[in-house]
């Protein structure tokens, strides 16, 4: 039997994806959650960096020491932050495509 | 100074509101994104709810922020019992560190009596610079010292302790020096000689603060180098 598993809240989710293709830093990944979400999600500083510290204390992102070129600080997922969107991932589809299921069969009536 | 920069202070101010911890590590990082926003925001219009976004975001999410700190901390906070305990040791050591100094000044005067009954001139003893001043800057060196080497981090009690009395051995040695130099050479009122040695002495504390505070930070340092 599989272990349950607490979800992470959506801006944690959203920020896991927006750092699932490449390292990022704040103003992309706020670009790239924009983005993701249709413009349903959107961050200011503050949330954006409250969320990347608690993910970063959680060991599912670290940040990447900022170069000369760049100054700035570059956020990337670890091992354990990739385990843990493919398990919410799976989560996600399996509740979708149950969901779209339901829909289907009983045609959206009420 | 452009309507930007005017913004990104105020927001910075705003900022404030997060605990220093917090602030420390991404205070910058949060100036730049907002600039960024600010700078991609196209017309006037956008730029002020992207100005409403930011102030209204700084403001919860630091509030937000500032309550989690607190509960974290008070969840780590020793117990009033121990609380109490390390205030009375505290107390003990700075008491004892002036009891240390006053009993240090005694034993010098002592000894200037001596020699002054011995038939030295009162010229070595010009340098003390008042009776009232000396006890005064040596009672008050030795908790001095401890307060501000307090500020050290990674340094503890005992350590304080040891120095402060080191260093109000050395002030008092200083003291001697430079106001028996002082009063020989020059023909200054004795409490300026006291008010220059005071301001001197406490320039050298702040600079032996910051020197120690390097070499106990180092370890630190290094191994956050390492990981």
């Amino acid at each position: 039997m599989k272990r349950a598993i607490e979800l992470l809240p959506q801006v944690s989710f959203s920020i896991l994806v927006a750092l699932s293709l490449r390292p990022r830093h704040g103003y992309e990944i706020m670009q790239q959650v924009e983005a993701d979400s249709l413009s349903r999600i959107k961050l200011g500083p503050g949330t954006l960096y409250t969320t990347i510290q608690k993910l970063v204390d959680e060991g599912l992102i670290k940040e990447i020491e900022p170069t000369e070129a760049t100054r700035r600080r570059y956020y990337q997922l670890t091992p354990a932050g990739w385990q843990r969107l493919q398990a919410e991932s799976e989560y996600y589809t399996n509740v979708a495509q149950l969901s779209q299921l339901r829909l289907n069969q009983n045609g959206g009536q009420a | 100074m452009s309507t930007h920069r005017k913004i990104l202070t105020v927001y910075k101010q705003c900022l404030r509101l997060y605990p220093a911890e917090f602030r420390g590590r991404y205070e910058a990082e949060m100036l730049r994104v907002a600039a960024d926003m600010l700078h991609d925001a196209p017309g006037k219009k956008d730029k002020v709810s992207v100005v409403a976004w930011l102030f209204g975001d700084a403001v919860w999410s630091g509030l937000r922020t500032q309550h989690e700190y607190n509960k974290r901390a008070s969840a780590t906070r020793p117990s009033t019992v121990r609380q109490m305990a390390r205030a009375a040791l505290h107390g003990v050591q700075i008491v004892g560190l002036g009891v240390l100094g006053y009993l240090w000044l005694n034993m010098l005067l002592f000894a200037f009596d001596d020699m002054v009954r011995l038939g030295a001139t009162r010229i070595s003893v010009a340098g003390l610079a008042g009776q009232f001043v000396v006890y005064a800057v040596m009672v008050g060196i030795a908790p001095l010292a401890f307060i501000m080497l307090r500020k050290v981090p990674h340094m503890t009690a005992w350590s304080r302790v040891l120095w402060a009395a080191g260093l109000s051995v050395l002030g008092f040695a200083g003291f001697m020096l430079f106001g028996g130099a002082g009063s020989a050479l020059v023909r200054v009122p004795d409490w300026l000689v006291a008010a220059a040695y005071a301001a001197l002495f406490y320039w050298a504390l702040l600079r032996i603060r910051l020197r120690l505070g390097r070499l106990y930070a180092t370890p630190r340092l290094i191994r956050n180098l390492w990981q």
